[in-house]
């Protein structure tokens, strides 16, 4: 039986709503799932930490947990700010394994692609799509792929991030599909 | 591997730990994480952990302390040291204690997947090394007898050659040298292994009890005998029957013995009924039985029916490569046997072992092993835990001594070593309270 419910973007201080329009679209085809995109909350201020000059993953993702709208089946927030996990130093995203919300920052993700100019879509957005369904397919209970091509491989930096592509390998979609039937998440 | 990795994270601030749980889990580490030093300890007590990321600072047992308890618990468990509060000579330290490597709080992503990705690897080599160290040691075991100079290939060779014979096999060699371990690794690999196999020790029966018992006894045959009994040439019937130290038997039992190597048949004391067996002897001295025979002590005849296969076992110090070999057999022997966790021998340790005499060979080698980890906890077993650690100079075997002397001199210092305690003394020197009491009193040995 399919999931129940949407995918939520929130915006939280994002600069260019065109862009988190383009990524929803993306976000739905890999899941299957309708995705909307709620209006831009403004900056994450009450996860600035001044120690760090940083934003705290986790407490945005608290945040999104306890705001998410009654019909979320997951909450994605996208924000242009740096972000940490207490742990690490930066994040690019955060997400709760096999839970409800991820988060993903633009922050990271600038900087000049491997091989300089890239022909196709702006790199920002594309890394960024990349992120968002890395991200929301490790709230669905996927784990890092080793297939380097697979969306879900780990991106070291930027570079890695350009190089694997935007899809799920094979396995990993069977993978999603088997758990948003129902099946436990090992 | 990564799959199968197993991670403990060790931090008191709950965030931390769930944080960097979560991102494991993400990376397909098997992961699990515990607040303090000492559910840390009980954690790595009742589960096998391959890599611990361990805080440096915790309240109550900081993160060197629970450092060490996992070292002594599981020394093959890679630690990896967090601290917010880099400096050298936390580093050091940590190092020096056995961690492998530390890493700043916050973490670099990357930094710690490239460390992670080292030690699953390392892991994986260290696995893979241990492995092929098992297959060579393998190699260098027959059934249970192990070594791998060439002298005990010989011995291998041989034992393989002839086990699948019925050849009446005369193994001789000094005392401790396994020569029991041949005679039931010849059952083992010959086609009678499904049989019985039956030891005597001949030289530990005075010479009535020792016919009995070889031949058995009809009910009246003696004062006592209230009813038949087999004797071990009957219990041994379609095994193998060994005879250790079959110098020491009397002339009346070697006539009835070579009868029965004739006849493949006896009769039990006191019968008269042939009783035919299927055996074959194994027979095993320490002494020079052609001395015996032309002193006119063995006679001539049992001897070339013992002797038809010789399967002659070197002295330790005459294999010296296997040295090495052993110790590390007897020390994993050990560890299980009482519980310990010793994984290495000391280099002085084991040049002082290949240095020694060993006039108890193998099984002198076997006490001081157990000794060793009887006395210390390890890991490691050190040239302070031998015996003859007092000995300026090790003997070497080219002193000119007399072999009473070397027993003399041997005993001396392992009832020193022992501070005069004879039963532990004996225990080690693998004689009873006895002997080793009347040996005191021959050698006139004191405080």
């Amino acid at each position: 039986m399919p999931p129940v419910g949407f995918i939520y973007i929130v915006p939280l201080g994002c600069h260019d709503m065109n862009d988190l329009e383009t990524i929803a679209l993306g976000v739905e085809e890999q899941f299957e799932i309708e995705t909307r995109l709620l209006e831009n909350k403004g900056p994450p201020d009450f996860a600035y930490d001044p120690l760090r000059t940083q934003y705290n993953s986790n407490l945005i993702l608290k945040r999104l947990l306890e705001t998410a709208p009654p019909d979320a089946l997951k909450v994605l927030g996208v924000t242009d700010f740096d972000l940490f996990s207490p742990i690490f130093s930066y994040v690019f995203g955060e997400a709760q394994f096999n839970g409800k919300c991820a988060v993903i920052s633009s922050f990271r993700l600038r900087g000049v692609p491997e091989g300089g100019e890239r022909l196709h879509c702006p790199p920002l957005l594309d890394r960024l799509e990349k992120e968002a369904v890395h991200e929301l397919g490790h709230t669905f209970g996927l784990r890092h792929c080793s297939d380097s091509d697979c969306v879900m491989s780990y991106s070291k930096g930027v570079q890695c991030a350009d190089r694997k592509f935007g899809v799920f390998c094979s396995a990993c979609r069977d993978l999603l599909f088997w758990y948003m039937a129902g099946n436990p998440v090992p | 591997m990564k799959e199968n990795a197993r991670v403990l994270v060790v931090d008191d601030e709950p965030m931390v730990c769930i944080s960097l749980a979560n991102w494991l889990k993400e990376e397909n580490y098997f992961v699990k994480y515990v607040n303090d030093g000492q559910a840390a300890i009980e954690t790595m007590k009742q589960e096998a952990w391959d890599i611990v990321l361990l805080d440096y600072k915790m309240p109550g047992m900081d993160g060197l302390d629970v450092l060490r308890h996992i070292k002594e618990i599981a020394p093959q468990t890679v630690v990896l040291m967090m601290t917010a509060y880099a400096s050298i000579a936390n580093s050091v330290q940590a190092m020096k204690e056995g961690a492998f490597d530390y890493v700043v709080k916050p973490l670099d992503v990357e930094e710690l997947t490239l460390m992670l990705n080292k030690i699953v690897e390392r892991q994986q080599l260290i696995a893979e090394n241990l492995l092929l160290r098992k297959h060579l040691t393998e190699r260098h075991k027959y059934e249970n007898i192990i070594g791998k100079s060439p002298a005990m290939q010989k011995v291998f060779e041989l034992i393989r050659t002839v086990a699948d014979t019925s050849a009446t096999l005369l193994v001789t060699g000094e005392t401790g040298t396994g020569k029991e371990m041949v005679a039931r690794a010849v059952h083992a690999t010959s086609s009678r292994r499904y049989g019985p196999f039956i030891a005597v020790s001949c030289s530990a029966l005075p010479e009535t009890l020792l016919e009995s018992e070889l031949f058995g006894y009809e009910k009246g045959a003696f004062t006592g005998a209230d009813r038949m009994r087999k004797g071990r040439f009957e219990l041994a019937h379609g095994g193998t029957l060994f005879l250790d130290e079959i110098g020491d038997i009397s002339m009346k039992t070697q006539v009835k013995l070579l009868r029965v190597l004739q006849e493949r048949s006896f009769s039990r004391l006191g019968g008269t009924e042939e009783i035919d067996v299927d055996v074959r002897l194994i027979t095993a001295t320490n002494q020079n039985l052609v001395r015996l025979v032309e002193e006119g002590h063995f006679r001539s005849d049992l001897f070339y029916r013992l002797n038809v296969v010789n399967l002659h076992l070197p002295p330790l110090r005459e294999r010296k490569d296997d040295i090495p070999l052993l110790a590390e057999h007897f020390m994993e022997k050990f560890n299980i046997e009482f519980n310990k966790k010793f994984n290495r021998i000391e280099r002085k340790a084991l040049e002082m072992m290949v240095g020694y005499y060993w006039p108890g060979n193998v099984r002198e080698l076997e006490n001081v092993i157990e000794r060793a980890i009887v006395i210390d906890q390890g890991p490691e077993i050190k040239a302070k835990h031998l015996p003859f650690y007092t000995c300026e100079t090790p003997l070497t075997g080219d002193e000119p001594l007399a072999l009473e002397d070397v027993e003399k001199e041997h005993i001396r210092k392992v009832l020193q070593q022992n501070q005069w305690n004879v039963s532990r003394a004996a225990k080690v020197l693998d004689i009873d309270r006895t002997t080793l009491h009347k040996k005191i009193q021959k050698f006139g040995i004191g405080k």
